[in-house]
């Protein structure tokens, strides 16, 4: 048997695991991630141009075997398995859902909400954007209004998309170029479209494929891919709920078995074989397959129905100009709460329906040479357009992804079947969904003047998705809004499956988005594991250093109490920050670890220097022995810039409860400029030592039994804020009865008064000394939320 | 007996798979005239006698260049993969002999009736080389262009600049 470790093990290799790779080898830098696929690498870019040659002349596969003759499934299914997926086909659209997509229960009593917020998954739609490279404009409804800019311009449109635009917004519908992930210029190391009509397999890779992502992940060596290797069932720990390992058989070398180790699982295998390989894991423990507490694994199986019409009207098209692409409107994407449920989308592509040459004429004769060329070209006077409508469906229960055990496989294991079904609701309200289509389909002909040459309902739902929805309740969903599934905690699944409801457009950008959130807290997670791994290299370990080499200045003793240190927690890549950080412990102890160590290895996970400061503590020292020692570190920090590749002017200090108090202090107690740290980070702190809500052992390790009300006073930081007093980062929870949360209010409300800029989070939830929280599905969150503050003040670049 | 006659059997299919590809790699072979007359019955007379000849060629190799068996593009939401079925060249050879060296239209026509053709294909399906011939030249990006004479260049790269604009005239 083989055996492969790895900190975080992805199965399947499309464009959901291509996206959660490339990010979590960005913000972990150096964390071992393994892809297991059970397709082939078909990473030969150089022969796309004769693949397509191929294709166009023969119709002949322009992937050719990508996919396996044994591993297929009943139902409506891609058959593409290969590193890249579905994505190697696919046509690059990358609509956004709307708000309403993730509001249906709330908005409208339909299926369920999703557990997330809309401008939270519009911040990861962006970042979805700009990994794939998306061309586009700005639609015209203030209700789609966009963060960020679309990375690219849009695609010119065609003399036929011109001419259909012009039509169909006669009908006082507005339309615009559909987005693509299609290069409009060079981008991402890859060409710009030349409009080849191709786009399943593009010759100029403008397209976006996740084989050039897997290209430059190996090649940089960050990622170790397996492929033709097919994960056939996951493992749990003996004692625990955890996944252990993965088996999986080389289809190379079926004999031998191969197992994969590894500390995070992720489950990004699409809506077929996620679900399926879930149910396939079940064991006498969990009998109906993993994550399946709820009995909703491979349930709920939803997608999007659509009505197509093709239209014949008077403009000149010319077939073929750039048949890929089409005009979009969302005009219908949204509906009114108290109105009848109809909502869809609405595109335009160039057609050439009812003016194909034909053999036989009206009178049923043949007809060759001249006559058949003079009838195609009678016909061929009016143009055509196909009008389609992607609409909103919802799944029930029913709607299932199950094991087919009249069908197997090679290795035996049964295959997966799908059988869509819709809900009570979308059933009772289909004929008048259909009849809304219908008439939106003749007021765009009749305002245009056009004939409506045939109309067709789809008989399957496309773009398909679920199979393991997420969601808060662990009894009506199968994970969480991140992909953590309820019942096993090192185990996610992203991307498609996740999806409670497939809206009424193109599904990818949103698996790619829901995905790429996914990786943000991955990442967050995998600090505790990154350091228990670091820890264990006692060389590699950095060591402390001696704060004042010549004795600290109001030393008692020549006890280690009396010697404060820094240790230096250097950066790999350093981008230029520095931060100092100061455990909390009441001014009695330090957590160096929880609130120390980890943090320092988080920092340098985001190229950031750090420094955990062993500061002198009460009762044996008072202040301001404490502030001497943050000062001194601020300093001897500051003046080794150069060394530690450190910007001096961005060098910051950290603190936690009681080191919290230290590190506001030195924000608030400078007296010159090479003390002033240029941020402060406060996780839960003592601010006040004069109200009912200061830490009364804190106040009397740093002031003593029975101190000075004016120091008190003078230790009360938010009464010290000035316009002068770093901008400033403050998280708390609201349970916290250890130091209340009215501390960093109070230190907020300061700060605000004052004018320096200041984020304030305050949990509802958790106690005091949290940490990172990094096993706190909600907590956790606030490394996330830090790290976009450090991004957005300039402190990662 | 059975596993002697399954023996012959492999070897007869083996053979005949052999000829046929043969007949392949080597089509038109000398009957290159009678396609190319074939063509000229039945392709547009504004292509002139060498355009159809050149047509007539590149059907010709269009067909050795096919591959039985190959995969077909089955893409995205297609759940079965099909191969690319035989090219019955045996057949075509028997057409064309059948139509002689210089076919009618109206021959050609009735050929088709009695083939019971009754639509062009979508691509050559190897029912009648008059219809594959047909299919090949008229689903092509040349009779697109033809058709509404213009220089669309269907099945080319050619770039987004410009094509905001009408596609240029033929002959221009």
């Amino acid at each position: 048997m083989k055996r492969h470790e790895s900190d975080i093990c992805v199965i399947g290799g499309g464009i959901s695991a291509a996206m959660f790779a490339e990010k979590l080898a960005e913000l972990k830098p150096g964390v071992a991630i393994t892809i297991v696929e059970a397709g082939k690498s078909i990473f030969d870019f150089d022969n796309r141009g004769r693949y397509r040659e191929r294709y166009a002349a023969y119709g002949e596969n322009p992937w050719p075997e990508d996919f396996i003759e044994d591993q297929s499934a009943k139902g409506i299914i891609s058959r593409t398995m290969a590193v890249g997926g579905s994505a190697l086909h696919w046509g690059g659209t990358c609509n956004r859902f709307s708000m309403e997509d993730l509001r249906l229960r709330s908005m409208y009593g339909l299926g369920v909400d999703w557990p997330i917020e809309w401008n939270e998954l519009e911040r990861y739609y962006c970042e979805a954007e700009r990994r794939l490279g998306v061309s586009g404009e700005p639609g015209p409804f203030p209700e789609d209004r966009r963060s960020e800019p679309y990375p690219m311009a849009p695609m010119t449109l065609s003399h036929n998309l011109l001419e259909l635009k012009k039509w169909a917004e006669k009908s006082d519908i507005p339309f615009w170029g559909t987005p693509q992930a299609k290069n409009t210029v060079p981008y991402g190391g890859r060409a710009a479209c030349v409009r080849c009509n191709t786009c399943s397999i593009c010759p100029t890779g403008a397209r976006y494929s996740p084989d050039f992502t897997f290209k430059q992940l190996l090649a940089t060596k960050k990622i170790t891919l397996h492929d033709q290797t097919l994960v056939r069932k996951l493992v749990l720990d003996d004692s625990r709920a955890t996944i252990a390992l993965a088996e999986a058989r080389d289809r190379r070398n079926p004999e031998e078995p191969v197992e994969y180790r590894a500390k995070t699982f992720v489950l990004a295998a699409g809506y077929t074989w996620s679900p399926h390989l879930l149910l396939l894991s079940r064991s006498s423990r969990f009998p109906e397959g993993l994550a399946n507490r709820s009995g909703l694994v491979g349930r709920f199986m939803n997608g999007h129905a659509f009505l197509t019409a093709q239209m014949e009207l008077d403009a000149k098209i010319y077939p073929g100009m750039n048949e890929q692409y089409g005009l979009i409107s969302r005009q219908f994407f949204r509906c009114k709460p108290d109105a009848p449920f109809a909502r869809h989308d609405l595109r335009i592509w160039e057609s050439s329906a009812g003016r194909q040459p034909r053999l036989r004429g009206t009178d049923g004769k043949i007809l060759l040479g001249d006559d058949l060329l003079a009838d195609w070209r009678a016909r061929a006077q009016r143009g055509a357009a196909r009008v389609r409508a992607y609409y909103d469906v919802h799944p029930s229960r029913d709607s299932a992804l199950t094991l087919d055990e009249t069908s197997r496989n090679r290795f035996g294991d049964p295959l997966p079947k799908i059988e869509h079904r819709l809900d009570d609701a979308t059933q009772a309200r289909l004929p008048a969904m259909r009849q809304h289509i219908q008439g939106v389909f003749a007021r765009l002909a009749h305002a245009g003047n056009a004939r409506i040459l045939s109309t067709s309902d789809s008989n399957y739902l496309d773009h398909p998705a679920g199979g393991c929805r997420m969601g808060n309740d662990p009894t009506a969903s199968v994970c969480d809004s991140h992909g953590r599934t309820h019942d096993h905690e090192n185990l996610y699944v992203v991307g498609a499956p996740t999806l409670p409801n497939a809206g009424c457009t193109n599904g990818t950008l949103t698996f790619v988005a829901l995905t790429l959130r996914s990786a943000a807290k991955i990442a967050a997670t995998l600090v505790l594991v990154v350091c228990c791994a670091l820890q264990a290299q006692p060389p590699r370990a950095p060591q402390p250093e001696l704060l004042w080499p010549e004795g600290a200045p109001g030393a008692v003793g020549q006890q280690d109490e009396d010697k404060p240190t820094l240790t230096a927690y250097l950066a790999g890549s350093p981008n230029g920050t520095g931060v100092i950080v100061c455990p909390g412990g009441g001014y009695r102890n330090l957590a160096i670890d929880k609130e120390g160590t980890q943090f320092a290895q988080w920092f340098n996970s985001l190229g950031i220097s750090a420094f955990v400061l062993k500061y002198r503590l009460g009762p044996r020292y008072h202040h301001p022995s404490m502030l001497q020692d943050a000062q001194q570190a601020i300093r001897t920090v500051r003046s080794r810039a150069v060394q530690y590749k450190l910007a001096p002017d961005r060098i910051g200090i950290m603190g936690f409860s009681a080191g919290g108090h230290l590190a506001s202090t030195a924000g608030t107690h400078f007296d010159s400029r090479d003390v002033r740290p240029d941020f402060l980070i406060l996780g839960y702190p003592v601010i006040s030592m004069n109200s009912e809500f200061t830490h009364q052992g804190s106040k009397t390790n740093l002031l003593g039994e029975r101190p000075d009300p004016q120091l008190a006073d003078q230790m009360s930081n938010d009464q010290q804020v000035t316009k002068d007093t770093p901008p400033t980062f403050l998280f708390h929870t609201n349970a916290d009865t250890g130091v209340p949360a009215e501390n960093s209010v109070r230190f907020y409300m300061a700060l605000r008064k004052a004018g320096v800029p200041a984020e304030i989070h305050i949990f509802e939830r958790g106690p005091h000394g949290v940490g990172m929280a990094s096993t706190d599905a909600v907590l956790s969150a606030w490394t996330s939320l830090l790290a976009n503050w450090l991004r957005e003040r300039g402190l990662l670049r | 007996v059975t596993t002697r006659r399954a023996w012959a059997q492999l070897i007869a299919g083996a053979f005949a798979a052999l000829r046929a590809r043969a007949q392949v790699r080597a089509f038109p072979g000398d009957r290159a005239d009678a396609l190319r007359a074939l063509a000229a019955a039945i392709l547009p007379g504004e292509l002139g006698r060498a355009g159809t000849d050149r047509i007539a060629d590149r059907f010709g190799e269009w067909v050795r260049g096919y591959r039985a068996g190959a995969d077909t593009e089955h893409g995205y939401g297609f759940p079965r993969v099909r191969s690319k079925p035989d090219l019955p060249v045996a057949r075509y050879l028997q057409q064309l002999d059948a139509l002689g060296r210089a076919p009618t239209a109206a021959a050609v026509a009735q050929a088709l009736e009695e083939a019971k053709i009754t639509a062009l294909p979508g691509s050559p399906s190897g029912a009648h080389i008059a219809a594959d011939l047909l299919s090949f030249y008229f689903n092509s990006a040349d009779a697109n262009d033809l058709c509404y004479r213009a220089r669309i260049g269907r099945d080319a790269c050619r770039g987004l600049t410009g094509s905001d604009r009408p596609p240029q005239a033929l002959g221009q």
